[in-house]
């Protein structure tokens, strides 16, 4: 290993320093508990999007009145219909990818190695993150579809 | 004022004077907002392992 030579601080400018403010300080300490707290939060954001998954599609299959007698007169509208066809399969997509986020799965680490458990925390992160990035936009695209079929049943009613 | 190697940093807290590597205190990415002159950045007194804030250029950004 070779010894680096004994630098002359006269060369080099002088950059003016500070102690943090309270408020840099409180900063630094709450981005640094996100680095370890991503994943639970990503995971709480998924059981959210599972919970109001469930809520709307009751709410979807309701409006769409499947189980009744006759349909409802604003199904026989075809864009209803395709809204709400569109709307179920996105709230069952989104669901899916919410519970993927969430499924319990094995990860097998070497607990002496910070390079490994930074590495495996990262992959985590990642899967988990484009599960829930799916997840939501897909369920975007099902409250938007749900949108329209309130508001059309409401047109025709 | 040309991005120099390294500069020299004097710990508010303790008082300690270092040499610290310019690439290295630059290495993070960082926003800019219009019109400011300078950077603030987060390092650690090597003497006392307290954190220090210190105001960059902002053309030294430039160079990274």
């Amino acid at each position: 290993m070779s010894k680096e030579p004994a630098l002359n601080p006269d060369l080099y400018p002088t950059l003016p320093t500070a102690k943090p403010s309270a408020q840099e300080d409180a900063l630094a300490r709450w981005f640094a508990t996100q680095r370890t707290q991503s994943i639970d939060n990503l995971e709480g954001a998924a059981r959210q999007i599972i919970t109001l998954c469930t809520t709307l599609l009751t709410v979807l299959l309701g409006l769409a009145a499947l189980t009744a007698e006759t349909l409802p007169s604003y199904m026989s509208a075809a864009l209803i219909r395709w809204l709400s066809m569109v709307g179920v399969l996105a709230l069952f997509v989104a669901l899916g990818s919410a519970l993927l986020v969430v499924l319990p799965g094995a990860t097998w680490v070497k607990l002496n190695d910070p390079a490994d458990l930074a590495a495996a925390y990262d992959k985590l992160l990642a899967y988990k993150n484009t599960g829930l990035t799916i997840a939501v936009v897909v369920f975007g695209t099902a409250m938007l579809c749900l949108t329209g079929v309130i508001l059309g049943a409401l047109w025709m009613v | 004022m040309p991005r120099p190697q390294y500069v020299n940093l004097v710990c508010p807290h303790c008082g300690h004077k270092w040499l610290e590597p310019t690439a290295t205190l630059l290495a993070a990415e960082v926003v800019v907002y219009r019109g400011e002159q300078t950077v603030k950045r987060r390092v650690r007194c090597p003497n006392c392992d307290k954190d220090v804030i210190v105001d960059v250029p902002k053309e030294w950004l430039d160079h990274v």
